[in-house]
């Protein structure tokens, strides 16, 4: 198992990302900031005539040898805040990516606690088997050891 | 009188007799009296019927074009014909709430007599018929006050303002009426769970008696969204399929939970523990789905797809805190008895898979709910706003979605209550190298996305997993009845349906997945181009041949030629179109597709100017195929664990052990 590991961190390493065509650039910054032009999609998925308009204008950028973030920055100075897809790694919107991994890490520390409390518990017993019920159940057993032999 | 002029009353009657209903149905529970509780399901019986005619009068309204209507006038027009006039019953608030407390009050009805005929407890099937007419009641009051659909006009227009060119697609035939099916349906599990509970009955039988409901609503709902993506892929020219918007998310929210719950109830049918967190899965799965159709009409959060911002959204804030609070409290009332009455054996067991499951589906389901909310909660706290999107909920949602892959992989794989680490590790052997030797093959090949060997690698890993159970059952059946491998695979199938067809919609799942890894790989291009001009995307030309103009009476046809080759070779011609819509005075793009099982080459024209110039946006999709393709595998697993007889209470220990011969080794 560790050897597949290994190698799987090894691939992981060897896959290095390829450069970006301009287009690319503007295809990646468009789905990285909302529309403000359609409700709740971002600039990528919207279908106004204006959307367009404003990917043409960020491929233009891109063409021009502009980086994605000074991009992301112009157009955060033209619309706002809002425009950006993802809240920001700082403040309330640090509460927003922090969030769901401690809910995660909750709901396994939760998890985990319960089945240590429940593993370490012993076993209520039943009551014992009938004569009939054992014999039923040995030959069951039997037939299934049958056809695994 | 026309037949839609019996609508609004037939409503008013269905309500009177929703609330008799429930009033009777709690009152047989109560005294124990049985005349009581048949009045009730009679009263549910003629609600249902209220609603029908309420229902065929609408359709008949939007059928003849009765305009004097304000709902058939703004979702309808004369040259709206054939099904999709009747699509607009679901086509906007008012039409789609009356398609929902339809729904809602033709199952109730069939649950609660099939219950009864059954056998079910009289005290259960009493309350579960109070909690059903009581949500019944609700969408009634909503139908008859803020969301009337039948509401007169003043003046009545010579023609309507049609459906939404974008909702006339064969997918929105048949998507919105499953995404309500798998709503509503959990509307049955859940009364059935409160009906438990009220009558303190807390043993199986409230879940075994509505699994198959449960099975029927997932697997609506599955289909459902499934079918919105095609939709969003076929009809919005962005060459995607989700984008996490808000009216998604809320069908996807319910989705997850359910499926957390399909997979907790086994270890409460197998093991008689989780009982109170069944009943919470249920209780929250329904008020998600409650709470999605509050968030598609409430206005509180942007989305491209919600309907009309109404006055209801404010209605649905008291139904959902009651059902809640109200919820909550009854199951903390009945905790006592719904105490586990078995423990853990093990760490390394099947039980705690499934546990591992429930952990992330819930955690998914509370990111999914938590990032859509996020903009409410920011701008409530602070005043600012601010926006989650695809960027968020795929770097989120993702690595939760990869780990429920690899533990559908994991699964099968363990034993019930305990295993040794010895017969883990190697019993799991041979699906990690699937896993590894498909990721070295990919890498192989030039991927280079992380993200997407690590999905292609899980995928293989469950798939081997999944094939090993299905060559181990089928082994059995080959020796104990000398079958040869076709029919002893069969039988292996059919004899124990819900295990099986389990694992068939877990390899659908696993090519939906593998469909959605390809967009990683996702080339898109735009340009202007001139007729006789040509761009070029991942190795294909595409050259603009001509533009053909035509008119319909709904709309002006810009119909573009477009040959497409690769390494000189024509390969065909699409025509994409770009059309104007007269009764809504809106451009539509109608998209072309060439869909593989490699990829699919999309494109789009966005505009057309007066000389014949047409932008074009290409896209060059890989694998997407394989998503409608594991819907459909999905689908056939569904059938399968349908087709089959479910086990009672207290039957499953009995069918499984026959059933299961490998995991009962372990």
């Amino acid at each position: 198992m560790k050897v597949a590991f290994v190698t799987v961190a090894l691939v992981a390493l060897v896959a290095a990302p390829a450069l970006a065509s301009p287009e690319d650039v503007a295809n990646d910054v468009s789905q990285n900031i909302m529309s403000p032009f359609c409700k709740g999609v971002t600039l990528h998925d919207c279908p106004s005539t204006a959307a367009a308009r404003l990917r043409e204008r960020i491929e233009g950028w891109a063409r021009q040898g502009w980086s994605e973030s000074r991009i992301m920055a112009e157009l955060r100075r033209q619309y706002g805040a809002r425009i950006d897809a993802t809240p920001p790694t700082e403040g309330l919107g640090l509460v927003a990516w922090v969030l769901p991994a401690a809910l995660l890490l909750l709901g396994i520390a939760a998890a985990g606690l319960l089945v240590k409390k429940w593993v370490r518990q012993p076993q209520p017993t039943g009551p014992p088997l009938s004569g009939e019920d054992r014999m039923r159940l040995e030959q069951e057993l039997g037939t299934l050891r049958e056809d695994l032999s | 009188m026309t037949l839609a002029a019996l609508g609004r009353p037939a409503l008013i009657a269905a309500l009177i007799f929703a609330l008799g209903a429930a009033v009777l149905a709690a009152a047989g529970a109560i005294r124990s009296r049985r005349d009581l509780t048949d009045a009730a399901t009679r009263s549910l019986a003629i609600t249902a019927g209220f609603v029908v005619t309420a229902a065929v009068a609408l359709t008949a309204a939007l059928l003849a074009h009765d305009f004097s209507y304000s709902y058939v006038a703004s979702y309808s027009s004369r040259s709206l014909t054939g099904p999709y006039a009747l699509a607009a019953l679901w086509g906007g608030m008012e039409g789609s709430l009356l398609f929902w407390t339809l729904l809602l009050t033709l199952f109730a009805v069939v649950a609660v007599v099939r219950a009864r005929a059954k056998g079910m407890a009289h005290p259960v099937t009493a309350w579960a018929t109070a909690v059903l007419a009581v949500i019944a009641a609700f969408f009634l009051i909503l139908l008859i006050a803020p969301a009337n659909p039948f509401t007169k006009l003043l003046t009545v227009p010579a023609d309507g303002r049609g459906l939404n060119p974008l909702l006339q697609s064969p997918a929105m035939l048949i998507h919105p009426p499953l995404l309500y099916t798998g709503f509503v349906g959990f509307s049955i599990p859940f009364a059935f769970a409160m009906g438990a509970l009220l009558s303190r009955r807390l043993d199986d039988t409230w879940f075994t008696s509505t699994r198959r409901w449960t099975l029927f609503a997932w697997s609506a709902l599955s289909i459902g969204i499934v079918l919105g993506g095609a939709w969003a892929y076929t009809e919005l020219g962005w060459g995607g399929y989700w984008a996490w918007d808000p009216v998604e998310n809320a069908s996807f929210m319910p989705w997850l939970t359910a499926t957390a719950y399909l997979h907790s109830v086994v270890i409460q049918e197998k093991r008689r523990m989780f009982k109170v967190w069944n009943v919470c899965l249920i209780l929250i799965t329904y008020a998600l789905a409650v709470f999605g159709t509050f968030l598609t009409r409430s206005g509180i959060l942007s989305s491209i797809h919600t309907f009309t911002e109404g006055p209801i959204g404010r209605w649905f804030l008291p139904f959902l805190a009651l059902m809640l609070i109200g919820g909550v409290g009854i199951v903390l009332w009945r905790l006592d008895g719904l105490r586990s009455t078995n423990r853990f054996d093990s760490l390394l067991s099947r039980e705690s898979a499934f546990l591992a499951n429930n952990v992330l589906f819930l955690a998914a389901a509370s990111t999914v709910l938590w990032g859509t909310l996020y903009p409410v909660v920011a701008e409530a706290f602070s005043g600012a706003r601010l926006s989650v999107g695809p960027p968020f909920f795929d770097a989120v949602f993702i690595p939760l979605g990869l780990a429920l892959m690899a533990l559908a992989g994991i699964g099968p794989l363990i034993g019930w209550r305990s295993m040794s680490t010895k017969a883990f590790g190697r019993i799991i052997q041979g699906p990690l190298v699937a896993g590894v030797v498909t990721i070295v093959a990919c890498v192989a090949i030039g991927v280079r996305s992380v993200g997407a060997l690590l999905a292609f690698g899980i995928c293989a890993f469950t798939v081997a997993s999944i094939v090993g159970e299905f060559v181990r059952g089928s082994r059995v059946h080959r020796k104990r009845e000398a079958l040869s491998w076709g029919p002893a695979l069969v039988r292996t199938l059919t004899r124990n349906r819900r295990r099986y067809g389990g694992y068939v919609v877990h390899l659908g799942v696993v090519l939906i997945v593998i469909g959605l890894a390809g967009s990683a790989f996702r080339t898109e291009r735009q340009a202007s181009l001139d007729e006789g001009q040509s761009m070029d995307i991942a190795g294909y030309q595409l050259v603009y041949r001509d533009l053909e103009t035509s008119n319909t009476p709904e709309k002006q046809v810009f119909q573009t030629d477009i040959d497409v080759s690769r390494d000189g070779e024509h390969v065909t011609t699409l025509h994409p179109q770009r059309n104007f819509h007269v009764a809504q005075q809106q451009w539509q793009s109608e998209i072309a597709i060439r869909s593989t099982p490699i990829e699919d080459l999309y494109i789009v024209v966005t505009t057309i100017d007066p000389d014949g110039a047409a932008s074009v946006r290409a896209f060059v999709n890989p694998l997407t195929w394989w998503i409608w393709a594991g819907a459909v595998v999905m689908l056939l697993g569904m059938g399968v664990i349908l087709s089959g007889r479910l086990p009672v209470a207290g039957m499953a220990s009995t069918r499984t052990r026959v059933a299961e011969p490998v995991a009962a080794t372990r």
